[in-house]
Formats: structure tokens, sequence, C-alpha cells
């Protein structure tokens, strides 16, 4: 019964103008028109529409509490998904309605993307020729998760059609995935699915500095950081050099953008750090301490020093016993964590520099962690990286063919949408804020009630009356915007081009 | 030209005059057009192929540095000199070099096999340039790169200082050191060209370009070398159809590919299959110590990464694990910590497409040793590898103490490891563990291949309880086919090895001088 009166109500409340007109899709948006056509039919209805208002909000209440529903799902889809700021970034400015001559007619029916429906099944190879095509196979299949792939030399869902040779990835974005699991060894606060702000700072650390690495060393620049709707986040480096990258390509980036580890059986062989360190390690720990220390040491984070038997720990890795047993008896001293790790940091320079013999050190110019020459130096390097450093899972990256969760997907578990985050305000990101399906369905509701006499206000896509807003703004800021802006650069310089070589003539 | 002259005691000596570096080695881009014999076609072929097989053996032996390009220079120059260049010498070598590339070329294994080899050969001749004939080779084959200019390695001067330089490869390495930046000259490189670099994090990146010291130069132009040549291979796989119209080279090719092929262990193994049930047993008894390991620790986690899956997955489908029963027996594991429903939906798929029934249905061969050891070591959480690779020492010792290996056995095997003859420390492990080994069976491929191992253990012991009478020792050409590395790749059967007879190359029937 509740059921009922959600979708009658907020059906009404669209208008035809609310959407973009869709040629081809009669039969697939049936399922959803129909009951705006019935909409239509009820325009008196539609009158009534400020009366409506507490019916809709009653409803939303009386849907079961859940998250995440096939009828949320149906909404979402419906009214939600950016389907148009998608396709303009995935098909990187390539509009197969666009008559001119540097198009590539093809490039986004090209995409392979995967659906899962139900949970359970899961399909490969679909591919759409343009965004009102994927809306349609969309609403029409209702997936609950929506990967993306690479680039083909043929659309994929032809692939059946030629042989293995003939279809390949032609390009795909760098991807990354951070994911908190990967951290589970160091987490005290949760473990495994689960998150919270102390753990959370985590993957701040890692987005900081992983966007730093790419822009600063690799010259990256269109850059999309996006949460991935429960415990983790992902990044699609989009540059044209980077979608070109080859399987060695990407596993070089992302070699480099890890620490060398060993596990616990190897850690002898040659796994850790070294000195000098590289420019790209002294960097992330400048990034990183600061964060180390607010967010890591004390209680408000994982308490590394908060209590004798953590601080025992930590300074059992010490490579000089005395030092560890002195400090010991300073760490009961002292307050609180940020003072510890000062005293801590202080005592191992002393102890470094009165250590080594001079000349000893000038002569070797380098040496491993396990070299005692420079393992005082090198080990606060390794704390502060053994927590903070970014934890990237290499398969994901490594690979041309794997599929990604698309952005503005839903997670079914959480219900939140995978919105994109700032990577310059990631410090504000909070994945508990992140939006979910029912409170958007609220948010358009809201802004319908409070627009009911402006026409044009309500006949905004249903998105922009959302949180969602600024989160397709920022795709659009990362992506989008930038790439068509370069290539009406690059157009204009090869007019100017051809036209200077016109002129010689 | 080469002028000799007689030094006080007489012995000669040669100037090194006028050879043309640029003739010592090639990028091979464009095909040599000649009239050969056939006999020279195969001999020429075969001789470059004993130098690239002399360099993976010499690596699985963990040889590196200058006892590494001794012992390949001595190779070189009984197989296929190259010293001064002279128009005999680069002709040999081109032709060589593009049979090769022909047979080579069919399969992602063998290309993947023959870039790494030829590239490592491309290097050793690229080092043995001093740096004025190096620069005319880049020049000659326009492999021009710009200079970072002084004003940029003043402003850069402290990154560009703290980049460390690793004598050699990263995990051979002994001697780090920092270039003195004022006096060097750095190069300003595409971070794609210089991705060997850039993964080892052994280079400055700043906008997307690696900052390379000449004295890494090598790297890059390497770099180079095998692009252009793994594009070169793809090409020749598109002409392979109309190279094969002609009779003649047509079996020769084919079979080149397969001369040192042994047996691989892919497809479905004859005789004995595996029972499920004994695996507890087998592990212990009959398995090399990295499935072992793997075996024990799914025992103890009731799951395995990546990694352990595919290595041990494979193993087990060598040993004779049909895929049903696979799926039976990573099922009742993996079920201990979930459900029949997540292990069906996460983990049935893979098994099934390494068997070869999914996507691209390519059935997978278990990984040999090489394929191990070379490969991505284990992290955190994980059990692949080559335990007396990967392992340190002290590991290592309480690995083979559990085992139940002797204190004596195990000095000896840990020795061999810390030496780096990962391989031989495993068979030092056979032959502890099946004494007497010797003399009832054949232990072809031991120390090559998981696989080898286990089947020599599994008949080892069928022979000691008394089934068949077949004597074995030296290796029966009509009784199997050398049991070595999978794929292209395999033993070239160093003569220095003390086990001659087990390390026995080619396919049994007029076997090729070792």
């Amino acid at each position: 019964m509740s059921f009922l009166l959600f979708r009658a109500s907020f059906l009404s409340r669209s208008s035809f103008s609310n959407r973009p007109i869709h040629l081809n899709a009669k039969n697939t948006l049936c399922t959803s028109t129909c009951g705006r056509l019935s909409a239509a039919g009820n325009r008196e209805n539609m009158e009534i529409a400020p009366s409506n208002t507490n019916k809709v909000s009653v409803a939303a209440a009386a849907i079961n509490d859940q998250e995440f529903s096939p009828e949320l799902l149906r909404f979402f889809y419906n009214r939600l998904f950016p389907y148009q700021p998608m396709f303009k970034w995935l098909s990187y400015g390539n509009d197969p309605d666009n008559d001119a001559a540097h198009i590539v007619r093809d490039y986004f029916a090209c995409r392979e993307f995967s659906f899962t429906i139900n949970d359970d099944i899961y399909i490969r190879y679909q591919s759409f020729r343009d965004a009102s095509e994927m809306e349609s196979a969309i609403q029409k299949k209702q997936p609950h998760k929506i990967d993306i792939g690479a680039v083909f030399t043929l659309p994929p869902k032809d692939h059946h059609t030629v042989k293995a040779e003939a279809f390949k990835p032609v390009e795909r974005e760098l991807i990354f995935d951070i994911d908190m699991t990967d951290y589970d060894d160091i987490r005290s606060c949760c473990t495994g699915a689960k998150i919270c702000p102390k753990c959370w700072v985590f993957m701040t650390m890692a987005v900081k500095v992983v966007d730093t690495a790419l822009r600063e060393d690799f010259g990256f620049r269109y850059i999309l950081w996006v949460y991935s709707g429960r415990r983790g986040v992902h990044c699609w480096v989009c540059d044209p050099n980077a979608r070109a990258l080859s399987n060695d390509g990407r596993s070089a980036v992302v070699e480099y953008l890890s620490l060398p580890r060993g596990n616990e059986k190897s850690k002898g062989k040659n796994g850790g750090l070294s000195w000098p360190l590289h420019p790209s390690f002294t960097r992330a720990f400048d990034i990183l301490e600061p964060m180390f220390e607010s967010g890591v040491l004390g209680e408000a984070g994982q308490g590394v020093l908060d209590s004798e038997n953590s601080w025992d720990t930590l300074l059992d890795t010490l490579p000089d016993e005395d030092l560890a047993n002195r400090l010991r008896r300073e760490m009961r001293r002292l307050t609180n964590a940020q003072d510890r790790w000062l005293e801590i940091k202080s005592q191992v320079r002393a102890a470094s520099s009165a250590h080594a013999s001079g000349n000893a050190r000038r002569q070797s110019r380098g040496g491993r962690a396990g070299n005692g020459l420079f393992a005082l130096d090198l080990w606060k390097y390794e704390v502060v990286f053994q927590y903070c450093y970014p934890r990237l899972d290499v398969n994901v990256s490594k690979g041309t063919n794997h599929l990604l969760k698309s952005p503005f997907a839903v997670h079914p578990k959480t219900g939140r949408v995978c919105v994109p985050i700032d990577p310059e305000d990631v410090d504000n990101f909070d994945p508990f804020r992140v939006p979910t399906l029912k409170a958007l369905a609220a948010q358009i509701d809201a802004y319908d009630a409070q627009n009911a006499q402006n026409a044009s206000a309500k006949a905004l896509p249903d998105y922009k009356k959302t949180e969602l807003k600024s989160a397709v703004e920022l795709l659009e800021r990362c992506v989008v915007d930038p790439v068509a802006l370069a290539t009406k650069r690059r157009l204009k310089l090869e007019r100017e081009k051809e036209a200077a070589m016109i002129g010689d003539f | 030209m080469q002028t000799t002259t007689r030094a006080i005691h007489g012995e000669p000596t040669y100037t090194r005059v006028k050879r043309e570096p640029t003739r010592l080695l090639s990028l091979y881009n464009t095909a040599p057009q000649a009239e050969i014999t056939l006999e020279e076609f195969e001999l020429y072929a075969l001789d470059r192929l004993q130098i690239l097989r002399s360099i993976e053996s010499l690596r699985l032996r963990g040889m590196k540095g200058d006892e590494f390009r001794m012992k390949l220079e001595e190779i070189i120059s009984a197989c296929m000199p190259m010293t001064l260049g002279t128009a005999e010498e680069v002709r040999k070598d081109q032709i060589s070099h593009f049979i090769l590339r022909i047979a080579y070329c069919k399969t992602e294994d063998l290309r993947r096999w023959f870039l790494k080899h030829e590239s490592e050969l491309f290097r050793f001749r690229l080092e043995r340039l001093d740096s004025n004939e190096r620069a005319k080779f880049m020049e000659q084959s326009g492999l021009a790169y710009d200079v970072v200019s002084k004003e940029d390695v003043l402003r850069l001067k402290a990154q560009l200082q703290a980049v460390p330089i690793f004598s050699q490869q990263p995990g051979y390495g002994q001697g780090i050191h920092t270039v003195e930046v004022t006096r060097t000259q750095f190069f300003r490189i595409p971070f794609t060209q210089a991705l060997d670099l850039v993964a080892h994090r052994q280079v400055f990146l700043e906008g997307g370009f690696a900052y390379v010291p000449v004295e890494r130069l090598v790297s890059i132009i390497v770099a180079r070398f095998r692009s252009s040549l793994s594009r070169g291979l793809l090409e020749a796989f598109g002409a392979m159809p109309y190279v094969l119209t002609d009779g003649r080279i047509a079996p020769l090719v084919s079979n080149m590919a397969k001369q040192y092929t042994g047996k691989d262990f892919s497809g479905t193994k004859t005789g004995d299959s595996l029972d499920l049930n004994d695996l507890d047993m087998l592990a212990d008894r009959s398995m090399p110590m990295c499935m072992r390991v793997l075996h024990k620790n799914l025992r103890l986690e009731h799951k395995l990464k990546h990694w352990g899956r595919l290595q041990y997955g494979l193993f087990l489908k060598g040993a004779g694990i049909g895929m049903e029963d696979a799926i039976q027996f990573w099922e009742k594991e993996f079920t201990k910590i979930m459900t029949t429903d997540v292990f069906n939906k996460q983990y049935a798929y893979s098994i099934r497409h390494y068997f070869g029934k999914e996507g691209k249905r390519k059935d997978y061969t278990p990984f040999n040793c090489s394929k191990i050891i070379l490969g991505p070591g284990p992290g955190h959480g994980e059990f692949h590898g080559c335990p007396f690779r990967h392992y340190d020492e002290a590991n290592l010792n309480k690995l083979l103490e559990r085992a139940g290996v002797g204190a004596m056995d195990r000095d000896e095997m840990i020795k061999l490891s810390k030496g780096q003859h990962y391989q031989l420390a495993c068979m030092k492990h056979f032959e502890t563990t099946h004494k007497g080994a010797e003399s009832l069976i054949s232990m072809d491929g031991v120390g090559n291949h998981p696989n080898a191992f286990f089947a020599a253990s599994m008949a080892f012991y069928k022979e000691k309880n008394g089934e068949g009478g077949r004597r074995g020792g030296s290796p029966n050409p009509s009784s199997q086919t050398s049991a070595s590395s999978a794929g292209p790749g395999e033993d070239a059967g160093d003569p220095a090895s003390p086990h001659g007879e087990s390390m026995e190359i080619g396919t049994g029937e007029g076997s090729p001088p070792a």
C-alpha cells in the first residue's frame, strides 16, 4: 500500500517538461512513464501539488526503512542519474551527433560497460551509441552495479562477431582503487567493511599523496577522485596520454606510487626504504606527518602513542635498543601522544648524529634501512609510512581491461551515491554525509515544494535540485570542461597552422 | 681491421681500432635481404637460440654484474661472435634475429620470452660501448633526447641529488650511490620511455618527464629497443601465414620454438589422477616447498589471495586434478569462512577460467620455477613465490626445520639459497627427502618445474612400493620428453652443473649439444 502511495505521489509531481525528450525510448521508458502518462491524465491533480507535499513526505517516511530498494533504484535511474554529464565525460567530446571532422564518431559506442542485475547476474560487453541509449538500457535493466571498462576496437556488444584478436582495448583511463580493508592491520577502530571518522583519515592521506604525485611527477591534469560508496576511494586519470598507457606503463606508475614491500617473511631481504630517500618520499612525508600526528597517534586516531602497550610496540621497532629503553621511560612522563612523538623524534635525531662515526657516513652516500648507518634516519619515515602511506590495489591499475565501478552508481549495501571528491578539499569530505537515495528523494520533493509556483525552476533536471548538483559540477570541473577546452585549443591551433600553410601558397 | 702488436713478453695484444659501434648492435628495424642455405638457416637460428637460452639460465642461477657478463661473453664468442662488427658477423646476427622472430611470434608467452632475452642481449652489447660510441649509436638510430639545461639542473639540484641509484638491478644490488649532480649530464625523457626506472623509483620525475643521468641512459635505450621489437613481433605474427607457405622453412620454424620446450604439464594428464583426500599427505611427502607452503596456509586460513590461488591451482591442475574436483576442493576449504554463494560468485569463475572454460578459453599452463622465481613476490598475507627466493634466512630455516629437514642439509640449502641458486636448493630438498631416488626414477625437471618435482616424487614412491620394474637414471629418449620449464624458455644445460643428467635438454631424439 505504501509502495503505491509512493509511486503515485512522486510521479504526479513530475511533468514532461522536466525530462529531456527521448526519441527512441518509447517502449523502454514505458515502465517509468506509464505512471507519468496517467499523471498527464490526472492534470487536475497537478494543481493540487502543494497539498501533496504532505503526502510525499509521509509517503517517503512510510517506505520501508531500507536505504536501498528496487523502488529507490528505479527512482534514481529515472530522475537522478546524470546521463548527459557522464556521456560528456566518457566520450571526451566525441559526440556521434556532431558532424565535425575531428570527431571519432563511434568512440563512445566502443566503450564497455558491465551491469550487475539483481545482485547476482553479471553481464559484460554492454555498449551504447550515446547518452539516451545508455539511459534506456539502464532504466530497462535496473542494474544494481554499473562498471566502466575500456574503449575497444569495436562496440563490445558486437565482440562475438569477430575473431578474438580483432577485439582489443584501445584506450582506458588510468585507475586506482584504495580500499580500507587493506589498512586492517593498522586499524584498531574498525575492521572489514566498517569505517568510522577515525580511520577515514587514511583515505584522506592517500588521496593527498597520490593526487600530488600524479600531478607533479607525472604531469597528469584531468583527475577524478570518487567515493566508492562504502569504504574507499577510486581515482580516474583521464589525460589522453594516461588513457593510452600500455599495461607496462600502468604497472610502472602504480609501482612508483607504492611502497617497496615484502611480507613478514622477506623483511630481512630487500623490502623497505633505503637512503637517500627519493624526493617523492620526502614530499609524501611532509604531507603525511602532520596528519599522522593529529589523526593517528592519539586517542582521536589509532592511539599509537596513547597507551603503554602501543608505544611499546612502536619503540620495539627502533634499531637502537638502549634508545628504545630510554624513551620508554620518557613516554610515561609525558601526557599526550603528540608530545611523545616530538620527544621520540628529537632523541632519535640526536642519537643518529652521535651514533655512526662521521667518517663512515660521509664516505657512504647511501644504504638500506637494515644497514646500521642510516637505520635511525629512516626510522621515522618507516613509521609514518607504515601507517599512512597509500595502499593501492595494484591489480586494479595494471590491466587495461579492469572494470571499475562507475561514478554516480549507487552502492547496494549503503544506498549511497558514489560521488566525486574534490582533492583540494579532501579534508572536508565526510563519507557519512554522502547523499543516500532516500535523502535525494526528499531533496527533490523539498525543492519542488519550495518552487511550486516557479515553473522554470521546477523544470530543472532533477539532479540539479539536490546535492548531486555540486557533485556533477565537480565531475564537469575535473574532467569534462578541461577536456573540452583543450580540444578547442587544439583545433584552433590546427586551424591556424593550416591557414598559415595555405596562406604560404 | 685489427692490428697486432707484440708486447715485451711476446704475447699478442690487440689494439681496439676502428670497430664500428653502430654495427655491433642493432635495433633490427629492417629485415636483411639475403640468400642463405637451409643449413645456415637452421644453424644460425640455433646458435642465437643458444645464446638467448644461456642468458635465461645464467639469470636463473642468480648471476649478475661482471660474472654474468664474462660468462655470457664466453658463450657468445662460441656461438655467434660480435667483436668488430664485420660484415659476416652482422649478417649472421641480423639473419638469426629475424628467423627467431618468426619462430617466436606465435603466442604471447613466446613473444614475451623472446622480448625479455633479446632485450638482455641488447643491453649487454650496449653496455660494452663507451659513452662516445653510445652517443654515436643513439644518433644513428634516431634516439635523440633533450639535454637538461644547466639552469634546470641547478633548480632541481636537491631533488636530483636525492635519487638513489642501485648499482645493479634492485634485488641483486649491493651498492647504492647518488650522482654528483653538478657534474652530470641529464636527459629529459618522457616517462613512458623510462618505465623501468620509474617503476623502481630510480629517477626523478617532473611534469611527466624523467630526468635521467647519462649513466642510466642504457635503461632507456633498452626500453626503446624492447618496445620496437614488440611491435616487430606483432607484425611478424601478422605475416606468419605468408611465411608458412614456404614448405621448406615452415617445419623448421614451427619446431624451433618447441625445440627446447620440455613437458609443460598442460593438457589432460594421462595415468594416475589425484585423489583430493590425499592432498594433505602429499603436501608433506611429495610437493615442492612452494606448494607445500601454499597448501598449509590454505588449510590454516581457509583462503588464499590471487597469486597464491593461481600458483597452487595451476599446480594442482598439472598434477592431475580435474576441474570439477578442483572446484570441489577449493569450495570445501573456502566455505569454512564464507558461504557457498559467495564462493561461487567470487572464486568459482576464476577456477573455470584458468581451466580454459571461460573468457578467452585459454588453457593456462602451470607455472615453472623460472616464472615463480622471477615473478611478483608475496606481499602481506600472501604465500606464493619460491620460499628459497622470497624468504629470508631465518624464516627459511624455520620452514625447513618444520618440514623435518636435518640441520646439515638445511645449512646447505640455505647456503645455496643465499648464493641465489634457488632451484639447486629445491633440488637438494628433493634429494634429501627422497633418498636413493637417482637409481629408481628419472629426476628430469626437478628444480625446473614444481609439477616435475611432484611427478618425480610420485614415481619414486610408486617404485619404492614395488610397482613396475622401470630402471631409471639417464634420461631415456623413448620414455619421456625432458620435463623442463613450460613454454619457450628452458635451461641450457650448463655443463658446469653438478646435476648434469637431470638438467638434460632436448626432445630426446638427437639432442643438440649442450
